[in-house]
């Protein structure tokens, strides 16, 4: 293993942004990445670790992506919640701020509803940018699979995403 | 099929960048990293993992009041968890248990995980029939207790400082509606609670037994709840408080005998009393515009990313301690209550209107261009304009969303 002090600096910001883009909020973002290291870490013991940063955007994702399922179980107590946690808007009009940050909520709730490996390889390709070859190795699958896998997801999500917005809309309307 | 129309293309690759392009704060923090890479350094048995340490912050003195405050803050939303459920056949055990409480003694671990603030506090519970709740709290540096007392059927809340010998007296009838109805005699909420539909979780391992795990959740609240497999009686109840932390009551005991002097409204002999003033009638969007002001002040004239009350109002009372210095408790006390009044207001505020969404967090205070938060006004609080989707931005001036396109309900693109 190289050594670990280097690997905890040099990939902290990456573990560090995937699990606070995926989760939104500090604290289970800090959480998060406790974990993903320390599976890092027992896994760096036991083999040779080919590629860093794919297994860290991979462990980061993983865990991330557990919380948020295990949020989304509580979605019913976030919908009437004041929403603590909203997302910083980042686009300078106001409008679009909103929609912005609505719109991330809306597919990290979609990302959770989807089997775990579809959402593992859309989060892996679509938010870390990660090679089909690379989420294959990380996966343990065939290239092809990665590639249905993502057809999948996307396919998936558009619904969801869809459905969102069609619930949102007669929800407001009179 | 939904999936192939362009429009539907459009919006997943929208929602994808919002997403890949979230603001990303700095972090980890500090602690939490230094954990991380102490990892290869900890001595182990082979095969055994370290187990990484709950992050854990010694909580900074506050003032007595400052508990009085935050218990109560902590009993509101511990009530609001226990608002309304409905059960299933294999919860019929444990429902009829709990539904048969009378009297019941337990420990409570607050843990506020929110950054700028984080702590823990420990905190022994008695309840007793009708509406009666004592709350002892160990302060987590000093080891000194705070304990409280609360009457739900009067309002009544007694709070004492035995090492201090300050009595703390407030009156939950000043509070609007809303309060009353969340910090009313939650134990009775949580008969209600267990009357519905409930989600089996499997077994764990609680303290070396095994545990039964439920959760119930309907509208508003999740509880975990986790019992003895053969009797049915609770072990463990957990609940996320969201955003700001978590709940763990454990070590029931139910049915015990709780003499009536624990629950004693009645100031001990020896004791300095405090009788404090908290306006918490007629909350109005002024008073979130006061509360958000507070918070932007706060914090460097920008608003903060998160919304949390319970952590801010612990770093308020902190910051004024300094001032209090050498001032007659009373007059220190009142200080802090009206410090932390517009923020308590906000929060009532933000619990009485419906949707209500935060996306302030990084804005400057002032900037007419950035929306804060938004919500739809209900007939609790009094709320200006037409409606039914309200806008505050920067400059703190409100104004209704437009009617065809209510904010952050849909994107901008959809029809």
């Amino acid at each position: 293993m190289k050594d670990w002090q280097e690997i905890v600096s040099r990939y902290s910001g990456l573990v560090w942004r995937t699990a606070y883009r995926l989760l939104g909020r500090h604290d289970e973002a800090a959480d998060c990445f406790q974990e993903a290291f320390l599976a890092a870490w027992e896994i760096s013991r036991s083999q040779k670790v080919r590629h860093w940063p794919a297994l860290m955007a991979r462990l980061a994702t993983r865990r991330a992506l557990d919380r948020l399922r295990r949020r989304l179980r509580q979605a019913e107590q976030f919908r009437e919640m004041p929403d603590w946690s909203a997302v910083p808007a980042r686009d300078p009009s106001p409008t679009d701020q909103l929609a912005y940050a609505d719109l991330s909520d809306r597919l990290r709730g979609a990302l959770g509803q989807l089997p775990h490996q579809q959402a593992e390889v859309f989060c892996l390709r679509c938010l870390d940018d990660l090679s089909y070859r690379d989420i294959a190795r990380q996966l343990d699958l065939k290239v092809s699979a990665v590639s249905v896998l993502l057809y999948r997801a996307r396919g998936r999500l558009r619904e969801l995403l869809q459905h969102s917005a069609r619930d949102e809309r007669a929800e407001v309307e009179p | 099929m939904n999936r192939d129309r362009p429009e539907n293309d459009e919006l997943l690759e929208r929602a994808t960048e919002a997403l890949r392009d979230t603001p990303v704060p700095p972090g980890p923090p500090e602690d939490v990293l230094g954990m991380v890479g102490c990892l290869d350094g900890l001595a182990h048995p082979a095969g055994a993992s370290p187990v990484l340490q709950t992050r854990r912050f010694p909580m900074k003195r506050i003032l007595s009041i400052a508990a009085a405050v935050v218990l109560f803050l902590g009993l509101a939303g511990v009530a609001y968890f226990f608002l309304g459920r409905n059960a299933t056949v294999a919860f019929a055990e444990v429902q009829r248990q709990i539904e048969q409480i009378e009297t019941m003694k337990w420990h409570m671990s607050m843990n506020v995980t929110y950054p700028t603030q984080p702590g823990k506090m420990e905190m022994e519970c008695f309840y007793k029939e009708p509406g009666l709740l004592r709350e002892e709290i160990v302060l987590a540096t000093t080891g000194g207790k705070v304990i409280s007392t609360v009457d739900f059927q009067t309002g009544k809340v007694l709070s004492l400082v035995p090492a201090q010998k300050t009595a703390v007296v407030v009156d939950l009838g000043q509070m609007p509606e809303v309060t009353r109805k969340r910090s009313k005699n939650f134990v009775a909420d949580m008969k209600k609670t267990v009357q519905g539909n409930a989600e089996e979780l499997g077994t764990r391992q609680i303290q070396g037994r095994p545990a039964k795990g439920f959760r119930a959740t309907k509208n508003a609240q999740t509880m975990d709840i986790w019992v003895d497999p053969h009797s049915g009686s609770p072990v463990e109840i957990d609940m996320n408080l969201s955003g700001i932390g978590s709940i763990t009551m454990s070590d029931f005991q139910t049915g015990v005998a709780l003499d009536d002097s624990l629950f004693s409204l009645t100031v001990p002999e020896g004791y300095k009393q405090m009788n404090l003033q908290m306006p918490m009638g007629n909350i109005t969007e002024s008073d979130l515009v006061a509360g958000l002001r507070r918070l932007a002040e706060m914090n460097n004239k920008q608003f903060p990313q998160t919304l949390v009350p319970v952590a801010d109002l612990i770093k308020q009372i902190k910051d004024q301690e300094p001032n209090c210095k050498g001032l007659p408790e009373q007059e220190a006390s009142q200080k802090v209550i009206e410090l932390v009044t517009p923020m308590i207001r906000m929060n009532l505020f933000t619990q009485s209107v419906k949707d209500f969404r935060y996306v302030g967090g990084g804005v400057e205070l002032g900037d007419a261009g950035r929306i804060i938060c938004r919500y739809k006004v209900t007939d609790k609080v009094k709320c200006g304009g037409a409606g039914p989707y309200r806008v505050v931005y920067g400059d703190l001036r409100i104004e209704d969303a437009p009617a065809e396109e209510p904010p952050a309900t849909a994107p901008a693109s959809e029809p």
